[in-house]
């Protein structure tokens, strides 16, 4: 019924000396100082290559390196003389990490969890992720004191690790509203989530009195922003949504205007039959810019 | 894992156990569906099968794997190895886990290196299953230092075809970019904020980005005059949004009432007819209601 999907690798793996093999770009400074190198590093000296490396043959016979180069700076520093490789038929190499489809953090603590449920040990997970015992632990209970609505409707996102422990303080009603606020907000991070559990009501958290000491805040100067916040919000909810429109359409009307002012018969009949209309449009022409607007 | 190179083996996709599944994000999976039918498969998958057991565990490749299956293949090329279930969850977590995520400009200099290496937009797009326009937009964009406006692309604030106007237009040429954008239906109003701002940013401090400097999880501590600050101006920056929300909406009301009147008058449509003006921008027309006199 469906057509046979194209190989586009030669079906076997090579093993190629490293000395043959071409980057195609340059590793951004830096990047072995990184904790994400290190775990890369940590898991090629741990478990080996998983995947091998994706190269594309040159004519000279040495390979340009589409995918892997991080690896294979790992695998040199480790004294590796030799890498295993796929050969692709194509020469490009942006395909290879635009289409990763990166885990979420809710995923993340799924794996993890059923990994150790299987009988993985949590020493072995660590060393192959070069991370302390104590952050599998953190990943395994992830959700604990999270409630499943919130599970639920985070599943998918990139998390920020840290917004679950502020998450964790806050009474599941609390929960499911910040949460929903993280989506349409699509801003996922700790610090985000911090700042909505600092404007949490004393009345949604498990233990009202951490918020001062964590935030430093007095109730007073807490309720008072609280108050602000507040008031602004719901305005500001239902015009961000129209704003966008309205100021596209204006702009769109004021050059309609303007073109019609522009000609002499017309703006001689405005002016005539309708002034306050001649006189209004003028301005709005000359106020209407998207520039001002924004800058405003 | 072995010493000994493992085979590449075409594998029945239904004797493959995903022995760890996730679940993804479905817009970028149907991506990888549509990259995978129009490109082919870029690298086998990998799997497991213990001796005497004709079953396959997966240890990476979920996402390449359901592709296949959502394209009715019945097979797919996979790197078999013989691996413990134990090794097969602990090798498919730091497949997952222990990956560079690629920033939008690391990503994008991969097209910029196929066109240093002298291949034109059209054999580039080819390569890589993405339009003419769409390649062409980021090798200019690439060659004019816009790194904003590339993270803005690939993040999906800003359409290719304009992050390109933008960066060939002077100052105040952008608004009508954006304009005319909006009027042939090329972008959704509600996006045209996030859009300002980053123009506004581009303006103001360069086309770079911020360079990455200290790591990003070494998290500043927060002090309270800081969230304070930032309570103040969030609110300050809704408080203006408002104030000019309700300006431009007034403006609106006032125009679209006043061509409504203006309309109902024949002398006026007249006038308009003759100076060839009679067809009125859509969106404009769409507010105004009842224009069937033109």
């Amino acid at each position: 019924m469906s057509s046979r999907v194209k190989i586009a690798f030669e079906q076997a793996v090579l093993q190629v000396p490293i000395s043959k093999l071409l980057p195609t770009r340059a590793l951004p400074k830096g990047i072995h100082e990184s904790v994400k190198y290190r775990r890369i590093a940590a898991s090629v000296a741990e478990v080996g290559l998983i995947e091998p490396i994706s190269v594309a043959r040159q004519r000279d016979g040495t390979f340009l390196i589409l995918d892997g180069h991080v690896r294979i700076d790992a695998l040199r520093e480790l004294g590796a003389t030799e890498a295993s490789c796929v050969v692709a038929s194509d020469d490009e190499s942006f395909t290879y990490n635009k289409r990763v489809n990166r885990l979420a953090t809710i995923q993340e603590h799924y794996m993890i969890v059923r990994a150790l449920e299987r009988g993985v040990s949590e020493e072995k997970l660590a060393r192959a992720l070069n991370v302390d015992v104590k952050v599998i632990r953190a990943r395994r209970h992830l959700l604990s004191g999270i409630s499943q609505d919130v599970a639920e409707l985070l599943k998918d996102k990139p998390v920020g690790h840290n917004a679950f422990q502020k998450l964790r303080k806050m009474k599941p009603i609390r929960q499911l509203e910040v949460a929903e606020l993280m989506v349409s907000a699509n801003n996922y991070t700790s610090s985000y989530a911090k700042a909505l559990l600092a404007t949490s009501k004393p009345a949604d958290l498990h233990k009202p009195d951490e918020l001062k000491k964590s935030t430093g805040l007095s109730t007073e100067q807490m309720a008072r922003l609280e108050r602000e916040m507040a008031s602004l919000n719901d305005d500001y909810k239902e015009l961000e949504v129209s704003y966008g429109d309205d100021m596209l359409v204006l702009v769109v009307a004021s050059g309609f205007l303007e073109r019609m002012l522009g000609k002499p018969s017309i703006e001689r009949f405005l002016d005539n039959r309708h002034p306050e209309f001649a006189e209004n449009f003028r301005a709005i022409v000359q106020a209407t810019s998207l520039d001002h607007a924004a800058a405003a | 894992m072995s010493d000994q190179p493992p085979e590449i083996r075409m594998v029945p996709v239904d004797l493959i156990t995903v022995l760890n599944p996730r679940v993804r994000n479905k817009r970028i999976f149907q991506e990888l569906v549509d990259s995978i039918a129009h490109l082919g498969l870029k690298k086998p998958i990998t799997v497991s099968q213990r001796a005497g057991r004709a079953r396959y565990d997966l240890v990476c490749g979920q996402g390449r794997l359901e592709a296949f299956i959502a394209l009715g293949q019945a097979e797919i090329p996979a790197i078999v190895v013989d691996a413990s279930e134990e090794d097969c969850y602990v090798m498919s977590l730091v497949e997952n886990l222990a990956r560079r995520q690629h920033s939008p400009l690391e990503l994008v200099h991969a097209i910029g290196a196929l066109a240093s290496r002298g291949y034109s937009h059209s054999e580039i797009a080819a390569k890589v299953d993405f339009s003419y326009e769409y390649v062409a937009a980021i090798c200019l964009l690439l060659d004019n230092g816009e790194e904003k406006l590339i993270a803005a692309v690939e993040r999906g604030v800003i359409p290719h075809t304009i992050a390109m106007e933008i960066a060939r237009a002077k100052d105040g040429e952008v608004q009508k970019a954006l304009a005319q954008a909006y009027e042939e239906k090329a972008l959704p109003g509600n996006q045209v904020l996030a859009i300002r701002h980053i123009i506004e940013q581009r303006n103001n401090s360069g086309k770079q980005l911020r360079k990455r400097g200290q790591a990003p999880w070494r998290s500043r501590p927060v002090s309270s005059e800081s969230l304070i600050r930032s309570y103040q101006r969030e609110t300050e920056r809704q408080r203006l949004l408002i104030k000019r929300a309700s300006l431009a909406r007034s403006r609106l009301l006032f125009v679209t009432n006043a061509m409504r009147r203006l309309l109902a008058d024949d002398h006026f449509v007249t006038l308009l007819r003759a100076e060839g003006l009679h067809s009125i921008p859509q969106a404009l027309a769409e507010r105004v209601g009842t224009i069937d006199r033109l």
